[in-house]
């Protein structure tokens, strides 16, 4: 059954209008990671730009979107103009997350503000038991209980009423 | 009325199909996903796994053995059950259902037109232009395509197709429906399995699911993850529409209602869980966050991954809005079904013509849900004056007045019928008997629960403001309060009159066997 909530449709659009515009309209900061990385493993980072940024730093948003939004964040040294810049980075918990870049330019020194951002899916280094447990279990439920129901339903009713359809 | 317009099902299977296929709609294919990602992911299956004890198979059984008892609709059954009061709450609760047939259809049209432009421009253009929104002028696909379809004239006559489609499935009644679920219903869950093995096939698909499954105990402690599982139940199994109750009154007289809840309990959930597979490895495969909304993922977020696919992308986004179609049909017949059934068996009236009725009113409904009518250009809100009244009438439709029928007629029933006569009656055919637990789940743990929900609700809407106070609406000022209006005027006032209105039902047309006994 239907359930139409949309209240976060505003953010979609930005971003994909910053998505459509932003290359062209800013070109100047780039931020590159691989699609997917592993979780626990330091992943290369790397943000390029046209303009000269004074020190800034990474802010990485796990489960973006999610009430259970995580956030940690760490120091960049400055970005020289058309200079690439690589840190390292390690993802500590798997799943989707956001990166993000924010400096301030050195032309004009304000507070940091957002540069730069890519999505990257962080792998599961391990297999999680806990995972694969709440899987086996929902799966157990659900679908033995199909077959529980289908076996009832296959079943004349064992009181003395009369049998089913 | 001639007995046969109540038509009746011809097999166990027909009527699981259809009942299962009412259940399984667009919010089971993508809403599951998204609510799972918002709350915890594994995390979310304890509160939802309890909610589907606690509240979705305990009310499903009484809405089935509701319909079954008396072989009546739900406004004529909870009528037969308490008297005047049962009988309004039974009409509100249809008139409620209604409103969101309208706008579900809206939603089923615009679906259609996604399934055309997955031919053509949704998936082969990056970007659609859009005129009517000067104030973004060019957005992404699938997202610029959906708003360019949106705010031209054309779904217009997409709304007339589904309507179309619902009007010629429901022609019949239970044989007609029967005969179309028999063959859709196992041909969506066909369509699910070959999307999770797409995206289990795709590099790295197999972390998505883990990245569903893998707890986060924090979670629980969160009291919207409570709510949202318990919402998420009601909603996800069709309950407080009706349209189990009219379903469930054309079984046979020996017929297993405690069977049937759980079978077609088990068998939504269980497509849940698949859908959960397919739309979390496609969306972990391409990083994309899912949002908590039916419309996003539908129209943007899951289009948008098949859009990455390394090929048969058409192929893929044809079977994805071929999926969510016949997904929605399936429930949509069944809205329209339960209207109709209340009113043959209120009015007498052919089927035909309340039908034909109906569907016109319909339709004015749901074209008004179209509007192309561009309020809000900057896309701050939702563009159009169409869009805007779907969403507000959605949040008083569904948040509100489904959780409204539930805790009412559990209190009917529970309290006033009482619940003890009617689960003798259920005992009679059941294979598993009932205990008095469920007397005290109908009575008390289910209304207190819904209690909460709309209580939490409605303070959310006290200490934010109304619901779409802060919307976008252009010229159009208190367009919130204006479909708050409509609502409860069309609702309260329908009702009113129709349980006002002279009862042709009657009695011995069909035995109320659980009457008899409480006689």
């Amino acid at each position: 059954m239907p359930a139409a909530r949309h209240p976060w449709l505003p953010l979609l659009v930005l971003v994909l209008w910053l998505g459509l515009y932003l290359p062209q309209a800013v070109a100047s900061t780039t931020l590159t990671i691989p699609q997917h990385v592993p979780s626990g493993t330091a992943a290369a980072v790397t943000i390029a730009g046209s303009q000269t940024f004074a020190p800034g730093h990474l802010r990485i948003v796990y489960r973006p979107g999610s009430t259970l939004e995580a956030e940690e964040r760490f120091p960049v040294p400055a970005l020289s103009a058309n200079t690439p810049l690589t840190v390292n980075w390690t993802p500590r918990e798997p799943g989707i997350a956001r990166l993000e870049y924010h400096g301030a330019p050195v032309a004009s020194p304000e507070t940091p503000a957002l540069q730069a951002q890519a999505l990257v899916g962080v792998t599961y280094a391990t297999l999680p038991l806990s995972g694969l447990l709440v899987m086996l279990l929902a799966g157990f439920v659900l679908f033995g209980g199909c077959c529980f129901a289908f076996r009832l339903l296959r079943t004349r009713p064992t009181a003395d009423g009369p049998p089913s359809d | 009325m001639p007995h046969q317009e109540r038509g009746s099902w011809r097999s166990k299977f027909g009527f699981i199909m259809a009942a299962s296929g009412s259940a399984i709609g667009l919010g089971n294919i993508v809403f599951f996903s998204a609510n799972a990602y918002k709350y915890g992911a594994g995390a979310f299956y304890l509160p939802y796994l309890l909610a589907l004890i606690l509240v979705g198979i305990p009310v499903m059984i009484l809405e089935f053995g509701l319909g079954h008892s008396t072989r009546r609709a739900f406004p004529q059954s909870l009528g037969r059950a308490v008297g005047r009061t049962g009988e309004f709450v039974g009409w509100w609760a249809i008139l409620n259902a209604g409103f969101i047939t309208m706008y579900y259809i809206t939603i089923l049209a615009w679906v259609l037109g996604m399934w055309v432009g997955s031919f053509g421009p949704l998936f082969s253009e990056a970007s659609a232009a859009l005129p009517a929104f000067s104030g973004v002028g060019e957005l992404k696909n699938p997202m610029g395509y959906f708003f360019a379809m949106l705010s031209g004239w054309w779904p217009l006559a997409a709304v007339f197709v589904v309507w179309g489609l619902n009007v010629l499935i429901v022609w019949r009644g239970a044989k007609s429906i029967e005969g179309v679920v028999r063959f859709i219903v196992p041909l969506m869950w066909v369509m699910m399995l070959v999307l999770i093995v797409r995206g289990l096939t795709l590099d790295h698909g197999e972390h998505g699911i883990l990245m569903l499954f893998t707890p986060n105990m924090e979670t629980l402690r969160n009291v919207d993850v409570w709510k949202g599982a318990f919402s998420q139940m009601f909603f996800t199994l069709s309950l407080g529409f009706g349209i189990m109750t009219a379903y469930a009154s054309y079984l046979p007289k020996k017929s297993d209602q405690v069977s049937n809840s759980l079978m077609v309990s088990f068998m939504n959930c269980s497509f849940e869980f698949i859908a959960g597979l397919a739309i979390f490895s496609l969306l972990f495969v391409f990083v994309i966050p899912p949002k908590a909304s039916t419309l996003s993922m539908m129209f943007f977020i899951v289009p948008t991954g098949i859009a990455q696919f390394p090929a048969a992308v058409t192929l893929f986004g044809v079977l994805f809005f071929t999926l969510l179609l016949v997904a929605g049909l399936s429930s949509s017949v069944s809205l329209v079904e339960a209207l109709i059934s209340a009113m043959i068996d209120k009015f007498r009236i052919a089927r035909v013509k309340i039908l034909l009725i109906f569907s016109a009113l319909g339709l004015a409904g749901s074209i008004v849900f179209a509007l192309p009518k561009v309020i809000d250009p900057g896309l701050d809100s939702n563009g159009t004056l169409g869009l805007s009244l779907l969403d507000l009438i959605d949040h008083w439709a569904f948040s509100y007045g489904l959780p409204l029928v539930g805790l009412v007629e559990c209190l009917l029933i529970g309290w006033l019928f009482p619940v003890s006569k009617l689960r003798e009656f259920i005992n009679e055919n059941a294979n598993l008997k009932l205990s008095p637990i469920w007397d005290w789940l109908i009575k008390l743990v289910i209304p207190l629960l819904l209690a909460v929900i709309l209580g939490y609700s409605l303070y959310g809407e006290i200490v934010g403001g109304i619901y779409g106070h802060d919307m976008e609406t252009g010229s159009i000022d208190g367009l919130h309060l204006l479909a708050l209006g409509a609502w409860l005027a069309v609702t309260l006032g329908g009702a009113i009159i129709l349980t006002l209105a002279p009862n042709r039902d009657r009695e011995d047309s069909v035995t109320s066997e659980v009457n008899d006994a409480s006689r």
